[in-house]
């Protein structure tokens, strides 16, 4: 299928910017490879790129069956389900608008595995509908079809291989970008205080685009060694990577100047800006890396948020009171 | 946290069938779910929703704390 600007800009995450960002796909009931009135009836929502790979994999595997697309506002299957933009009455109200009793013989149909938090099995059956939740992954459809609806136990688990991982990290590093951008004109009207406030400006100004390279160069090491974190938190996550970029960053500065000691940079105190900085930078960008894996839960999210807030507190008052370093 | 209810679980299996992260398996003996992996769990909810006894309830907690195993034998 031919990729538009509408799939990159989902791939760079246009919806995480602002909600009606979210680009829809068209909702209503398509078949596929000459699908009869007995071929087995698949669901989706609308969210562009969702569709664009359910509809991907049907060709692909070419499969005869049809396609519900219900109507998720343009947000993903999971969060869709998990934040209640979809729901039972959605895949009713599909149902009914097009007419899908009088299009197939059958009274299956078959829901993807991700939004079983919010679609009810047992209200679609007292509508005379029978839903089965398929596999977790659209490429394992097929299969599930074939083996007469039954699927293995992996199918049903959650994965985040290294592809998925790099892709999620466009989305991430695009809207990472966007929020340093974005926080750019805060930090230009502390420049009319006087005092302390008034340097921040200048720190920052003169320093955007290195942050910016920091926290895609994070982001990526965080996507890339994922399997190799010992847990699933975020805030602990953005704190090994900070003190290892800590570590890396001052034997950098050190070996520099033990190369040219004319042009000396190494600073003994490892809290100085640039530390604080990093640690900085990494636990924010731990936070939204642990937020876009598939394995962080709402209460683990809170500690979090909780943990992460506490020790951004800690560093912001050691660069306050020790401008010149400190440790 | 999974409160688990082990003696109304009636054992369709469609909280196996709709957890991404594989806590739930099937007790062959006793035909009835049992929690293998607890600590995979990420209170998305879905066993909760599907279950049709209502025999499980996920709170979420600040605190970690280890599954609630109502009615079990063991």
């Amino acid at each position: 299928m031919q990729k538009g600007w509408r799939y990159y800009a989902c791939l760079m995450g246009a919806q995480l910017m602002w909600p009606k960002l979210a680009i829809k796909s068209e909702q209503g009931f398509f078949s596929f490879n000459e699908a009869d009135s007995e071929s087995p009836v698949l669901v989706t929502t609308d969210y562009y790129l969702t569709s664009f790979r359910v509809r991907e994999a049907i060709e692909e595997q070419g499969l005869r069956c049809h396609l519900l697309v219900v109507d998720g506002r343009g947000i993903n299957v999971w969060c869709g389900s998990r934040g209640g933009h979809v729901n039972t009455d959605s895949v009713l109200d599909a149902i009914e608008q097009t007419g899908l009793a009088e299009l197939v013989t059958h009274r299956n149909i078959i829901l993807p595995q991700l939004i079983a938090s919010s679609v009810s099995k047992a209200v679609l059956a007292d509508n005379g509908w029978k839903a089965i939740f398929g596999p977790v992954e659209i490429s394992n459809v097929g299969d599930f079809i074939d083996n007469g609806f039954e699927k293995t136990r992996e199918n049903s688990n959650v994965y985040f291989d290294l592809n998925a991982r790099l892709e999620n990290n466009i989305a991430h590093i695009v809207f990472e970008t966007v929020m340093f951008l974005a926080m750019t004109p805060f930090f230009w009207l502390l420049a009319g205080f006087d005092g302390l406030l008034s340097s921040w400006f200048g720190y920052w100004w003169s320093n955007l685009l290195y942050i910016i390279i920091g926290a895609w160069t994070l982001g990526t090491f965080m996507a890339i060694v994922d399997p190799m974190m010992p847990t699933t938190s975020g805030y602990v996550r953005g704190l090994l990577t900070g003190v290892l970029a800590l570590i890396v960053w001052k034997v950098l500065l050190l070996w520099l100047s033990i190369m040219s000691p004319l042009t000396y940079v190494y600073e003994p105190a490892w809290l100085d800006t640039s530390g604080l900085t990093i640690l900085g930078l990494s636990l924010f960008v731990g936070f939204n890396w642990g937020g876009a894996t598939p394995y962080m839960g709402e209460d683990q999210m809170i500690r979090d948020i909780l943990a992460g807030l506490g020790t951004l507190v800690v560093l912001f008052a050691l660069g306050v009171y020790f401008p010149l370093g400190v440790f | 946290m999974i409160i688990y209810d082990y003696e109304a679980c009636n054992g369709c299996q469609d909280c196996l069938n709709v957890c991404p992260r594989g806590v739930w398996e099937i007790d062959a003996r006793n035909k009835k779910a049992k929690i293998v992996n607890p600590t995979r769990c990420i209170d998305c909810t879905a066993c909760e929703f599907q279950c049709p006894v209502r025999a499980i309830r996920i709170e979420r907690a600040l605190i970690p704390k280890s599954p609630q195993i109502i009615g079990a034998p063991f």
